[in-house]
């Protein structure tokens, strides 16, 4: 396998010593990685699905780390904070309950206290034919993630036609971010821009996001409470370690005095890129109903092919489990 | 080409180690190629079976997923470091009582862990011990041996 | 109580310090000066012709020391004498994806990886053959045309014992189902890894991460063309084997070879990925099972038809498929008994030996059939099985010598522990209670290379300065045999357990141990340590005698045991028949706290003193013990299969949440009762018993090892699921007051018995919650879903 790892590395210190970096190495075209906790992209790496020049490491940026909450409850995560660390943070755990929850599933112990909140909301898209050995994926022939031009999972799928890869997306932050009606910061060289996180994953496993090249994602800003209450729930084999085969989070919000006014669903582990959804209880008959029809888009989304331990029509069938019982909980009987 | 070797300064169990070596390695091949730290198991080279993990600056991560050229400003902690000669660590004591040990390939990182979760907290609750043994893969014992050998140090009326 | 001070208590294993500071040493922490890096180069093709291999590029890479390929091997190997089909690198064909088919050694890693990248090789593929259905269809390209059929068959056995059918037209209830395995794997935590040193002369020393030393010793000089006395195979710490070590392997071969070429010591270790083409894991499995039962009688016939997917070469494979069908021949009689087992060559990595080699599969079966037995027959599962357990010193049909049976008292403990009275069939929907038992051998009887040697020698020596030293070929693979050899030690001698020193694993110091497998050590290696200590303890009270002037004791003639079920044709020796069932070696003497006492006088003398007397002639004490099996079994082919001088029993009972909407399962809790006769070190015994329930759960719940097209796509600890702590119940354990009469202070297996009722324990246990009998492995949720849908919609 991995015979030593061949890249220059290098760590700037600022955002101003990266961004006169970038711009060098931008001018120069030459071939580079940025890294923050790098988790997720050393065993690629190693796996030989990328092979970069160079690497340079976020490490020294210390101004992109750290947990900002002003008086009204808004929140400015830096996008290299770690989940350890986020998940710890009893203001965070006040506030956002499932959001500490959310990243407190993600990989181990170990993973958490070094990858990042940037790295998860970037984490890449996977497929048991892309996350594999060269030797295994020789053995398959390269598939289109892989530059090759074949896609084992949906076999008609043909260049330049979207979603050109199935890969699946699978970040335990995302769908919780999502009803937290995140915003991203994103700085480059070029300039400073905040784009919602709502619409920034695309409905493919290889263009996946909105992030430039010479892009950095520096934080995570969350508005202030807005009074949504939110349940995330993971399907997963075991507690610890595991991707989520599918993961849900359901969001409900009062109305005007309605309890049941509003309801978000926000899904991972099941498609390409995460489902989202709000539904307001203003536009159906009944609480009911609202619910039938957000167990019905969740499940009409998750028609895309892809592999897991679990199979499709499975995890398919959770969907409507795992929001109802997460409606469940935060709603009670009320809704029938 | 590959790159130039580049010099790199580490400290590790309160030495500082310094060697030119390629500007990729991870801490793992440096501890195990480089410096003979043979403690740290390499299981998978992935970041899946835990076996390698370390304490950067007291927090626990796995050396074969770490550029060792990113922690030139920390400091490293391996099994090496922790208890000498006669004086174990607590857990360390524990954990040969109870049978926390059959292979011993997951113990060096089963001990680093809990040394992490015991000097964090020294009474830690029961989804705080199994988080941080699931950090490590053990095949040989259960867990069981394990949970309970936690779980004396997690009850012993004060920690050292 | 027994009058025991070291044996019989909980100890820690002597190299546990050293483990749990990181000194212990495993294969691919050794450094041996100038080390080559050896890298293999691997098949990506499940079937092909090789047309062509070119490797001039690659030697030419300067640092480049040694290039092979299958053509610098000119024979075959395999674990059996009957099976050596498998080439150290492929020649002309390879048979499964990630097969070595070249390798190089070189300065560095870096190297060697640019070297393997240079090789060209020409291959055709061919269509591969995957799962053993397709493989029984005849075919003109077999995978091993060296057999000579126009199929896939490796081996086919049938025995048939009675009348089954019968029995079967007599039974009031008879039950047929059909069950199916994935393939699960061994998962250890420590990739093999092997280092070769070399010396002056040529000769090698193979230090390799393996169960089998002898037999790796063995393979290497057959392979190599060596004399056996030039090829040391050593076995530094090992990290986890469960059966997946026990074979010798090509990469031993190759880096072995490499050393002769290159004339340097050569390093090679395994990727993880690596570990899965290595594979050799439990066999894929289709089998159909008929039970014929009778509430007066119990289980009047039981009969099975077996298919197993082997992979690519034979491994232990012809074991396998005899395991499959005579391993079922326990833990109740079965009066009318016959299988069909057909093992299958398939183009994928091999399987072979697992924890619970062979028995674990059908146990499955047998154990749910028996359940749905039970329940149609109104009895209660727990009682019934008591009840209808093996008596002591009884026949099976298949000629198993079934000697102390323990486990009648355990679970009964078990049962009341558990609660199973007052939940069995009263839990609410969604949780329930289930009950399995199994057997298993504490060693084969029989060697796998036919000779008349002890399948189990120790040497032991003891020094002026009170060293006693136990050198002994049994591989500590992680179970603790290193320190229950020790213990024994200790314990006849009169010492502290730190005063005894184990040498192992070494095949030029130690003498031959056949290895860690069958569960053979702790009973054979025991025995043969056992014998050797009492030997010595004979010399030191002689020492004794001299000094205090009394004279030696009488030691009785070794007799043989009453019972008439030794069956065999040698005359009683002192090894296996006095020694072995007579646990009880008081000579009026006691040996503790640094003394030798004579009970009968008084008189008493420092026990260093003593070792001084006796040395004073030779110098050093040295003492020799060893085991062989009796002989055993009846006369028909095949009647060797599944031989044991004693057997172990276990019985699991297990609770279990279902989640009917979800069809996950959860095991809140487990209570085991084991019969290992006498638990030499209950510490190390109950963590055999835990690690079996861990990997039974996983195999139950949710391992798999999954192909695509031949490949592995799970090949590593994220996507091979085995349970976290968090899926880990408290396991409660009872385990048995009895003593087995050949067993060394009375012991049987632990290791490997406890895995296969964990299964169907849980299988038992879903029914009991929900309903509904699983009959797929592993119990995934989506299929505890279907089964509930299934019978939802009935």
């Amino acid at each position: 396998m991995n015979a030593g790892l061949q890249f220059e590395f290098e760590r700037p210190q600022s955002l101003a010593e990266l961004g006169a970096r970038l711009a060098q190495l931008s001018a120069a075209g030459a071939d580079y990685v940025l890294a923050a906790g790098a988790t997720d992209l050393m065993p690629q790496l190693k796996l030989g699905l990328r092979s970069p020049q160079r690497m340079i490491s976020l490490g020294g940026l210390s101004e992109l780390r750290g947990i900002a909450i002003d008086g009204d409850g808004r929140c400015r995560i830096g996008a290299l904070t770690s989940l350890a660390t986020i998940a710890a943070d009893t203001r965070l755990q006040a506030l956002h309950p499932a959001l500490t929850a959310a990243v407190a599933r993600v990989a181990s112990a170990p993973i958490r206290s070094r990858a990042t909140l940037g790295g998860n909301v970037l984490v890449d898209n996977r497929c048991s034919f892309i996350n594999q050995s060269a030797l295994n994926r020789a053995a398959h022939r390269p598939c289109f993630k892989a530059g090759g031009e074949v896609c084992h999972i949906v076999k008609s799928a043909q260049r330049g036609k979207l979603p050109q890869c199935q890969a699946r997306f699978v970040s335990d932050s995302v769908p919780v971010l999502l009803l937290l009606d995140a915003e991203l910061r994103l700085w480059s060289p070029r300039g400073e821009r905040r784009v919602a996180l709502a619409g920034f994953h695309h409905d493919d496993g290889i263009e996946r996001h909105d992030l430039a090249r010479d892009e950095v994602l520096v934080a995570i800003e969350l508005p202030a409470p807005t009074g949504r209450r939110i349940d995330y729930a993971k399907l997963a084999v075991r507690a610890n370690l595991d991707f989520p085969s599918l993961g849900v989070a359901l969001g409900l919000r009062a109305i005007d005095n309605d309890a049941f006014g509003e309801l978000a669903v926000a899904l991972t582990g099941i498609g390409t890129h995460p489902g989202h959804w709000r539904h307001r209880r203003a536009d159906f008959p009944s609480a009911a109903a609202m619910l039938d029809a957000a167990v019905a888009a969740a499940r009409d989304f998750a028609a895309s092919y892809d592999q897991d331990f679990f199979p499709r029509d499975y995890r398919k069938r959770m969907i409507e489990v795992f929001i109802r019982r997460a409606a469940a909980r935060l709603g009670g009987a009320a809704w029938t | 080409m590959n790159p130039a070797p580049h010099l790199l300064r580490l400290n590790i169990n309160g030495q500082c180690h310094t060697r030119a070596v390629a500007p990729a390695i991870t801490l793992l091949d440096f501890l195990r190629e480089e410096i003979g730290l043979t403690g740290s198991k390499r299981g998978c080279d992935l970041g899946e079976c835990g076996c390698c993990a370390v304490l950067v600056d007291g927090a626990p991560m796995l050396s074969c997923l770490l550029p060792a050229a990113d922690l030139e400003a920390s400091a490293i902690t391996t099994i090496e470091g922790i208890g000498c000669g006669s004086d174990l660590h607590p857990l360390q004591e524990a954990m040969i009582e109870h049978g926390a040990i059959q292979c011993g390939y997951c113990t060096p990182a089963m001990v680093l862990n809990g040394v992490a979760l015991f000097a964090r907290e020294p009474h830690p609750d029961e989804h705080a011990m199994q988080t941080t043994i699931a950090a490590t893969t053990c095949r040989c014992t259960g867990y069981n041996a394990i949970r309970n050998a936690y779980r004396a140090v997690a009850a012993r009326e004060e920690s050292r | 109580m027994k009058p025991y001070r070291i044996v019989g208590q909980p100890q820690a294993q002597i190299d546990a310090r050293d483990k749990v500071t990181g000194r212990a040493r495993y294969a691919d922490d050794l450094r041996l000066p100038n080390a080559l890096h050896a890298l293999i180069l691997r098949s990506p093709h499940a079937s092909a012709r090789i047309l062509g291999i070119d490797t001039t590029r690659a030697a030419a890479l300067p640092g480049v020391r040694a290039v092979l390929t299958g053509a610098d091997f000119e024979r075959t190997f395999g674990v059996l004498p009957i099976s050596k089909d498998e080439p150290a690198l492929a020649r002309e064909r390879v048979r499964y994806v990630g097969e070595p088919v070249a390798a190089v050694a070189a300065e560095n890693a870096e190297i060697a990886a640019q070297a393997l990248a240079l090789i060209a090789i020409e291959y055709e593929p061919t269509p591969p053959v995957l799962d053993a259905r397709h493989a029984l269809k005849p075919t003109d390209d077999p995978l091993h045309p060296e057999l000579k059929r126009g199929d896939n068959l490796h081996k086919q056995v049938e025995q048939r014992f009675g009348d089954p059918d019968a029995a079967f037209a007599a039974a009031p209830i008879v039950i047929e189902k059909r069950f199916r395995y994935a393939a699960v794997t061994h998962a250890f935590t420590e990739p093999h890894a092997v280092q070769v040193e070399i010396d002056g002369r040529g000769n090698l020393t193979v230090y390799s991460a393996t169960q089998v030393p002898h037999y790796v010793h063995l393979a290497l000089a057959e392979v190599l063309g060596l004399d056996e006395h030039r090829v040391r195979v050593v076995k530094p710490h090992l990290g986890g084997g469960f059966g997946g070590k026990s074979d010798p392997f090509p990469h031993e071969m190759i880096a072995a070879k490499l050393a002769l070429v290159s004339g340097r010591n050569v390093r090679l270790r395994f990727s993880r990925e690596d570990v899965f083409f290595s594979h050799h894991g439990r066999h894929p499995t289709e089998l159909t099972m008929k039970l014929g039962f009778d509430p007066a009688q119990g289980i009047t016939a039981l009969t099975g038809d077996i298919l197993i997917d082997g992979g690519a070469y034979g491994s232990f494979g012809v074991v396998t498929t005899y395991y499959n069908g005579v391993l079922l021949q326990g833990p109740y009689p079965v009066p009318n008994f016959a299988f069909r087992c057909r093992r299958l060559y398939t183009n994928k990595p091999m399987c072979g030996a697992m924890r619970g080699h062979g028995g674990v599969n059908p146990r499955f079966a047998s154990e749910v059939l028996m359940d749905m037995a039970l329940t149609e027959a109104g009895l209660d599962p727990c009682q019934a099985r008591i009840d209808l357990l093996h008596r002591e010193n009884t026949l099976t049909v298949n000629e198993f010598r079934i000697t102390s049976v323990g486990l009648k008292r355990g679970l009964e403990e078990a049962m009341r522990r558990s609660g199973w009275r007052e939940k069995y069939g009263k839990l609410p929907f969604g949780r329930g209670i289930g009950v399995a038992c199994g057997f298993f051998i504490s060693g084969s009887a029989l060697p796998i290379h036919w000779n008349e040697r002890p399948g189990s020698t120790v040497r032991m020596t003891l020094e002026f300065d009170g060293a006693i030293t136990v050198y002994s070929g049994a591989s500590d693979i992680g179970q603790g045999s290193d320190t229950v050899l020790a213990m024994m030690a200790a314990e006849v001698l009169g010492v502290e357990l730190d005063q005894v020193k184990v040498v192992a694993a070494d095949t030029r110091l130690t003498p031959v141990d056949l290895g860690s497998y069958s569960s053979r050590v702790t009973f054979m290696a025991g025995n043969a340590a056992r014998n050797a200590a009492i030997r010595m303890r004979r010399l030191l009270v002689a020492g004794a005698c001299r000094k205090l002037g009394l004279s030696e004791p009488e030691y009785p003639q070794p007799q043989p045991p009453a019972d008439f079920f030794r069956q065999g044709q040698r005359a009683p020796d002192f090894e296996a028949d006095y020694l072995g069932a007579n646990p009880d070696y008081r000579d009026g003497f006691e040996l503790s706290g640094g003394r030798i006492r004579h009970l009968a006088s008084g008189a008493d003398i420092a026990w260093l003193d003593a070792v001084h007397a006796a040395i004073e002639g030779p110098g050093i004490l040295q003492t020799v013990g060893n085991y062989r099996a009796p002989k055993l079994g009846g006369k028909f082919k095949g009647a060797g299969a599944g031989l044991s001088p004693s057997y172990s029993f276990t019985a699991f009972i297990v609770e279990v949440t279902v989640d009917p909407e979800t069809g996950h399962v959860r095991v809140d809790k487990a209570t085991c009762a084991h019969d290992c006769g006498f638990a030499l070190n209950p510490l190390a015994v109950r963590g055999q018993i835990e690690g079996c329930f861990h990997m039974g759960m996983g195999q139950a719940l949710m391992e798999e090892v999954v192909h695509e097209g031949g490949a592995v796509q799970n090949a590593g600890f994220l996507e091979y699921k085995i349970p976290s702590p968090f899926e880990e119940p408290e396991i409660d354990i009872v385990l048995s007051d009895g003593e087995d009469n050949e067993g060394p202070f009375g012991a049987k297996e632990a290791g490997e018995g406890p895995l296969a009722p964990v299964i169907p324990a849980i299988a038992n246990a879903i029914f009991d919650a929900v309903g509904v009998r699983l009959q797929e492995l592993p119990m995934r949720p989506d299929r505890v879903l279907a089964a509930l849908r299934k019978a939802g919609a009935r």
